[in-house]
């Protein structure tokens, strides 16, 4: 009965507060719709990312696990193909003193198991050292750094140098040894990849921020290529770099110098008190 | 009679749903809805035993109603901005209701207090809305409670606007026919809030930020 009165054409009020309240509600009920299929897919994109972010750290962890491996790989060749020949011919020439009894033949063989000895000494050295250097556990980030770049420039394929103008405190070991890792593979790149004749190094701090840049002038990549590579499964070395750059919680960016003439690696990592945890 | 026993069975269905749901886990604003309701039930008995004075316990109840819906979202909302609005402006809208109730003419139904309330009400459902989908969440959001009882409270809210906006053009006796339609919303909305009461039980809800936190524990170290 209501109803039908309500809907009397005679009665505008009636009309007014017919529509007025159907109106509303039909408002009340689109909003909520909306609402809803909003959210679905703000919700399903979230999804989408977060499916791509595991998909991206799946990919850096495997690069990482994959180039340990290689290094595995590098240490065992090293130490089977030229440590273990070198051992094995050492012991030859030692053998030889238990069947010829010459005084001087003795002597001769065992100068040149000791040659071969020192020689197994350095090598294995040099593989220790290319581990993990001494001079950066004892010495810091900077002299390990310094002695990388001699060693490049003392190679003489390069010119290399480097400076730090801002670094009086040292960064936690860890954090060093991390940082010296990625220079190490970023200078690797430059001297398999670039063909560059010149390597500048500089340090700076602004703030509460350490600040590593490269220059050289070879052939280097920009921050487009890096994220494409990032994303391939080429680029083991870059991938390596940016799963501890993620630790460090840092940036690198790759660029072209504003002359045109130089590629630039800027690595930009926050101090160690201002990390979040 | 029929629409005053159906009422009554949707008081029945809301309070038992509470019951049922929220006394092991109880929240601050669902208790605060569960004594509106109580209230509500109330003053529905008593409007419908008592004529003479109605417009006197509607003007109360709009006043009762419009603390009690503050207080709700001001607890719901984590807009920060609107933390900070909803108290002064609840207070400055209660002075005008209190006031207006007192000088009002008690002889006829104060259709500006009510509308007034309705408005203002309408508003805090939708920064309520707002702030529920400008936030990053996994879950949907009718899987909360407080989506539900919102719910409920817009529907009542913009159903009876009109109504409460044009009762001063209207005559006693066509307002009392009108009555029904703030009598089926009140019906709607105690299911729904029924519903809400209920979801407060079989819900589990987790943030986009718990889930990345546990994907940054792959690669700890280089």
């Amino acid at each position: 009965m209501a109803l039908l009165q309500v809907l009397s054409p005679d009665n505008n009020i009636s009309m007014v507060l017919f529509f007025g309240t159907i109106g509303m509600l039909a408002l009340t009920i689109g909003l909520i719709v909306f609402i809803s299929f909003h959210q679905r897919k703000v919700i399903r994109y979230q999804q989408q990312l977060q499916k791509l972010e595991q998909d991206q750290q799946k990919t850096l962890l495997n690069a990482s696990i994959r180039l340990q491996e290689e290094e595995r790989q590098r240490i065992a060749a090293d130490l089977h193909d030229d440590a273990g020949p070198l051992l094995a011919t050492a012991r030859l020439y030692l053998n030889e003193n238990f069947v010829n009894l010459d005084k001087n033949t003795q002597l001769q063989s065992i100068y040149n198991a000791k040659q071969i000895i020192d020689d197994t000494i350095q090598l294995i050295r040099n593989i220790s050292h290319s581990l993990m250097p001494p001079t950066l556990k004892n010495f810091g980030l900077e002299s390990a750094v310094n002695d990388l770049f001699q060693k490049i420039s003392g190679s003489g394929s390069m010119n290399a140098s480097c400076r730090f103008h801002d670094y009086r405190e040292r960064l936690k070991a860890e954090t060093e040894l991390i940082i010296f890792r990625i220079i190490q593979e970023l200078v690797n790149n430059i001297l398999k990849h670039s063909n560059a004749s010149f390597i500048h190094l500089t340090q700076n701090t602004s703030g509460n921020k350490f600040f590593i840049r490269i220059h050289h002038d070879g052939r280097g990549i920009t921050q487009t290529d890096f994220e494409k590579l990032n994303k391939s499964n080429v680029g083991l070395g870059l991938k390596n770099i940016q799963s501890r750059l993620k630790v460090l919680q840092g940036k690198i960016f790759f660029e072209k110098d504003m002359s045109q003439t130089y590629y630039k690696v800027t690595i930009e990592i926050v101090r160690e008190e201002e990390r979040a945890a | 009679m029929k629409l005053i026993k159906y009422i009554a069975i949707s008081y029945l269905f809301c309070i038992t749903c509470f019951l049922v749901s929220c006394l092991k886990n109880p929240k601050k604003a669902l208790w605060l809805i569960f004594i509106y309701i109580l209230c509500a039930l109330f003053f529905d008995f008593f409007h419908e035993i008592e004529s003479k004075e109605k417009n006197i316990l509607n003007g109360i109840f709009t006043i009762c109603e419009f603390a009690v819906f503050a207080y709700f979202f001001y607890l719901i909302i984590d807009i920060p901005f609107a933390k900070k609005i909803i108290p002064i402006s609840s207070i400055v809208i209660l002075a005008v209701l209190i006031t207006t109730f007192i000088r009002a003419d008690k002889k006829s139904f104060d259709s500006f207090s009510a509308s007034l309330e309705s408005v203002v009400v309408i508003i805090f459902c939708l920064i309520y809305f707002f702030g529920q989908i400008s936030k990053p969440q996994t879950y949907f959001i009718y899987t909360v409670p407080y989506f539900w009882i919102v719910l409920g409270i817009l529907i009542y809210m913009s159903s009876t606007l009109f109504l409460f906006i044009l009762a001063g053009s209207l005559s006693q006796q066509e307002l009392q026919k009108y009555w029904v339609i703030t009598t089926i919303s009140n019906i709607i909305s105690n299911i729904i809030f029924g519903i809400g009461f209920l979801m407060n039980r079989f819900t589990i809800h987790h943030s986009i930020s718990d889930q990345s936190s546990n994907h940054n524990d792959i690669l700890k170290s280089p």
